[in-house]
């Protein structure tokens, strides 16, 4: 079965470029606009890892974060965050279980591609 | 006219007495000069008990020689020529000017030189003695013709005053053969020179009083000038640093509003790498992957433009015709984002056409952006979170309106235009965003104020067209 990957992020042209791109690369892709119609798509497809914004309306990326390891059963799902911004608060993102890494936009999509592939090493082992 | 003395010894016991009064009053001035020099202690000071010193020897010399009138020459016009140096170097002290003692020196040497030559070819004494009596006094003319060109200490008053009583002074010798034939003159001239005495006593120290006030206040005009121009760079680092700060707190919104395009046109880029691999880009995918490109290009080069326009430094930009519109919109941009991030519901009313007004664009937009960055302080632990801009205009001003949905305590609003003053947690504020808000408003002849009246938070910025 493919690995599957979520993709969250409010601007439209880039969640459509990545999702275009790593369906290309192997991966089945969902994505979202927000945190919350992200969340929601987490429960119904259990995807095995999510990209996603901080900034977002609705529910932004702390608050998707907070909601898959407190309300998600089983609570374990990689979490990759890419940002055009740091405001010092990723700091927080890192004590959660779920963080699976940072990588602040613009990220080079053979970057992307590798992350993606580190992760998914790791959570073999 | 002093030098009669020993030679009109048949004189009245009168003209005796007022030459007792002449030496005391002589003698009383060095006295006091000298407890004043001892006092003070400054270079005028000094300069006034040499004077008197001189003096008593011009006196004497004047009593003593009278028989022989070449040495009348010389010696008390060697006496007055010091007392007159003497008093030209506290001219020149009071006056910040430099003598040449060594020239003017050689000048009198030169000249009584002249009077010797002419004295040798059996001219008069009115005429040899002319050259001698002149040069005695030229250390004074000198300093006083220094004195007026020296446009930093004009002549007071009373210098005005000492300048005469040195005139009558300097040329008061020239009349000796004349009262030689009319001794009678001698009593009436003897006051003359007993009053300007007593005048010179009494004037030399006001003035030197009134000199050293001048300085003093110009001293201290000039630290004052010195330490608002200190004052005016501090204010200008405070300026910029408060700009950056406020700038620092929405370059989270440029920062995103810059890497998100980026981030499109990086994948975008990757999208043409892998069509172009497999063979020709099909056209319809290059022109919208294009199209796409160039969206993002103007997305960012909107924010830079606006960056640019609001970050410069305000002292290399002067008041201009300026559109109102335009500084209203490039401050937006470069808050929209972080206003959006917070969910903020931004609401704008201003007029779409341009707004001329003549101003500092950056410091107006630097206005905006402190009143702007406390609306969302205030507003962001609210439930209901609402900033408004409103721009109206009437006949003489233009009103620029930024209301919140908070509340300010009505104890704060009084306080809250200071400097140094804030309610907001420390490193979040710096407390001077208003206060120099305020300033530079005013700088515009216009004012900044917290409308009370309005039932929630509405600061007023009024420019007059």
């Amino acid at each position: 079965m493919a690995y599957k990957i979520l993709v969250v992020d409010d601007e439209k042209d880039l969640r459509d470029l990545i999702t275009l791109f790593l369906r290309r690369e192997g991966y089945d892709v969902k994505n979202a606009s927000d945190g919350e119609e992200a969340f929601g798509l987490i429960n119904q497809e259990r995807p095995d890892l999510v990209i996603s914004d901080i900034r977002m309306p609705n529910w932004d990326g702390y608050e998707l974060m907070k909601r898959v390891s407190s309300d998600l059963t089983p609570p374990r799902l990689p979490m990759l965050f890419i940002s055009g911004y740091t405001d010092g608060r990723e700091s927080v993102l890192k004590n959660d279980p779920n963080y699976a890494g940072f990588l602040p936009k613009p990220v080079m999509p053979d970057a992307l591609v590798s992350k993606v592939h580190a992760i998914q090493e790791s959570m073999k082992h | 006219m002093r030098r009669a003395v020993r030679t009109y010894s048949s004189m009245t016991n009168a003209l005796q007495v007022m030459i007792a009064m002449y030496l005391g009053t002589v003698v009383i001035n060095i006295i006091i000069s000298f407890i004043q020099f001892r006092i003070d202690r400054n270079r005028a000071q000094r300069a006034i008990f040499l004077y008197w010193i001189s003096t008593l020897i011009a006196f004497f010399a004047n009593g003593w020689f009278l028989e022989n009138d070449m040495r009348i020459v010389v010696v008390a016009t060697l006496g007055t020529f010091f007392s007159n140096h003497f008093l030209g170097s506290f001219f020149a002290e009071l006056h910040d000017v430099k003598l040449s003692w060594k020239k003017l020196f050689a000048a009198y040497c030169v000249l009584l030189g002249l009077s010797f030559a002419l004295s040798a070819a059996g001219f008069s004494f009115t005429i040899y003695a002319f050259p001698g009596i002149f040069a005695c006094s030229i250390p004074l003319f000198v300093a006083l013709y220094k004195t007026i060109k020296n446009k930093k200490y004009p002549l007071t008053t009373v210098q005005k005053l000492f300048v005469v009583t040195c005139f009558i002074f300097a040329v008061h010798l020239l009349d000796w053969s004349y009262f030689k034939t009319r001794p009678e003159l001698l009593i009436v001239g003897f006051w003359i020179a007993f009053i300007l005495m007593h005048t010179l006593s009494i004037i030399a120290p006001f003035m030197g009083n009134e000199n050293l006030l001048q300085r003093r206040n110009d001293k201290l005009s000039e630290e004052v000038k010195e330490k608002a121009l200190q004052l005016t760079a501090a204010e200008s680092q405070l300026w910029e640093s408060n700009k950056l700060a406020s700038l620092g707190r929405m370059a989270g919104g440029v920062a995103h509003e810059i890497n998100n395009p980026l981030q499109i046109i990086a994948l975008q880029a990757n999208e043409f790498k892998y069509y172009g691999k497999q063979g020709p880009v099909p056209s319809e995918l290059a022109i919208k992957g294009a199209e796409k490109i160039t969206q993002m290009i103007n997305r960012i080069s909107k924010i830079t433009e606006s960056l640019r326009r609001v970050a410069r430094d305000r002292r290399t930009v002067e008041k201009a015709e300026n559109d109102l519109v335009q500084i209203i919109n490039d401050t937006i941009n470069l808050c929209q984002n972080k206003l959006s991030s917070l969910k903020i519901d931004f609401i704008t009313d201003v007029p779409q056409t341009p707004q001329v007004l003549n101003c500092n664009a950056i410091e107006i937009s630097q206005v905006l952006l402190n009143l702007l960055n406390n609306a969302v302080d205030a507003v962001e632990p609210l439930e209901n979170k609402q900033i408004k801009l409103t721009l109206q205009k009437s006949d003489s001003l233009y009103r620029i309106l930024i209301d919140d949905s908070g509340q300010i305590d009505p104890q704060v609003v009084s306080k809250i235009m200071e400097p140094f003053f804030t309610t907001k947690p420390v490193g979040k504020g710096t407390g001077l965003g208003l206060s120099i808000s305020k300033s530079m408003a005013e700088d515009h002849q216009g004012s900044l104020y917290v409308d009370t009246s309005h039932q929630t938070t509405r600061f007023v910025l009024e420019l007059p067209r």
